[in-house]
């Protein structure tokens, strides 16, 4: 019984071990990295942590996450949170995204990553000339 | 060539604009969408557009639109496989709205035009369309500024466009109302509203020619010299249409005006065309 016990206890250590290792190994989100962006006829900010956009316009850009180490996170998928005011979605090409403003105010874009939330950026959709 | 492919909003494939595509109502030079995955053509929804003028060379994507303008844009996706579709919508509804499968200027700023292929979602290109406040109106004559001096007898037409605060001609098909400040020395020969109307001066006299969309309207000081002539039936009007009751002699069988010829006599009468200046006035709008 002693024996047994003990061979529980590894056991239960042993799997907790395993799934601290787990999510060790899991990549943890630091920033968005912008690459070929299309020119818009407004403002546009695509920053790491945020997004500013005017009202109407839209832009292509590549997307890339990238997590502590400086890796790009696998299988990246962006969403908003409210399309009555911004919209993502998916480009031409896979990894490309064009995102656009519908109507002024704030929305958030969720960055999810092989099929996790792995962050949620501010966006801001500022009225025509507002920016 | 350029209409292989031709989805209208809703994603109507739409044999009328197939048709069209190199004649009246499509503009078939046509613009690279931002993303260089297809062209999109803009066509007019009907003869008020100044942008495909009917017997004019199309032109390119206007790119400008005045406010309470009508149009339509189709998109031509290169290396289309035939069997993928795309359908057009605007990425802010309240700038550029789709209206009765019509985009519609609604307030100024720019909008995309956004082509998204139906079977993936994705968005494969844009084009940015400007909606811009109509500031005044032009009124030509053949494409020239219209004369102010009528001879009684001879018709004349002029035509209004929409400009910015430039005198920049917007797209844009939209209604024009012409009216004559109740004067009889001149009847309208169409129905409003038309961007094109065709006057028959019938006595001599001045007359105030106002034209105006929304909020904007111009106004044309013409002064019509000869003998007064008898006025004969309006030649195209629209059947059904209704003419401006205000206007003696329409509808009536050609009757002239019972008292152009007294009114003409009147003093000031020959002086009075000094007052227009020949170029519309600024509208109250933007």
């Amino acid at each position: 019984v002693k024996g047994s016990g003990g061979a529980l206890v590894a056991a239960w250590f042993a799997g907790a071990g395993l799934l601290a290792g787990c999510a060790a190994d899991r990549p943890v989100f630091d920033h968005l990295s912008f690459r070929a962006m299309s020119s818009a006829p407004g403002v546009v900010s695509l920053r790491p942590l945020e997004v500013r956009i005017e009202q109407g316009i839209a832009v292509k850009a590549r997307v890339s996450a990238l997590d502590r180490d400086g890796s790009p996170m696998p299988l990246l998928e962006l969403f908003t949170s409210n399309g009555a005011v911004f919209e993502v979605a998916d480009g031409p090409s896979p990894g490309d995204y064009v995102f656009f403003g519908v109507t002024p105010g704030k929305a958030e874009m969720d960055v999810y990553s092989d099929g996790r939330l792995a962050t949620s950026l501010p966006v801001t959709v500022a009225a025509p000339g507002g920016m | 060539l350029f209409c292989v492919q031709p989805i209208r909003l809703g994603g109507v494939l739409l044999l009328s604009l197939l048709a069209g595509c190199s004649g009246d109502g499509v503009s078939s030079g046509g613009v690279a969408g931002e993303l260089g995955h297809g062209k999109f053509h803009y066509a007019c929804v009907d003869d008020s557009d100044p942008t495909c003028p009917k017997s004019a060379v199309p032109g390119s994507f206007p790119g400008r639109v005045g406010i309470g303008g009508l149009f339509d844009v189709t998109f031509e996706e290169f290396n289309a496989d035939g069997a993928s579709r795309v359908r057009l919508a605007s990425a802010a509804p309240f700038i550029i709205a789709e209206q009765s499968q019509h985009f519609h200027a609604e307030t100024r700023g720019f909008a995309a035009l956004l082509a998204r292929r139906t079977s993936d979602g994705r968005i494969i290109d844009f084009v940015h369309v400007e909606a811009v406040t109509v500031s005044r109106l032009g009124v030509t004559s053949n494409g020239a500024p219209p004369p102010l001096v009528w001879k009684t007898g001879q018709r004349q037409v002029l035509t209004a466009t929409a400009q910015d605060s430039v005198r920049g001609t917007l797209a844009g098909a939209r209604g024009f109302t012409w009216s004559l400040g109740g004067s009889d020395l001149v009847r309208l020969e169409r129905a409003n509203p038309a961007a094109e109307m065709e006057f028959f001066p019938s006595a001599p006299g001045n007359v105030t020619i106002t034209v105006a969309t929304g909020d904007v309207h111009a106004d044309l000081q013409i002064r019509v010299e000869g003998k007064p002539v008898l006025v004969p039936p309006p030649p195209s009007m629209d059947a059904g249409a209704t003419p401006d009751a205000s206007l003696p002699g329409i509808g009536d069988g050609g009757s002239p005006p019972r008292d152009a010829a007294r009114d003409a006599a009147g003093p000031g009468a020959a002086d009075a065309a000094e007052a227009g200046s020949g170029s519309p006035s600024d509208g109250g709008a933007g």
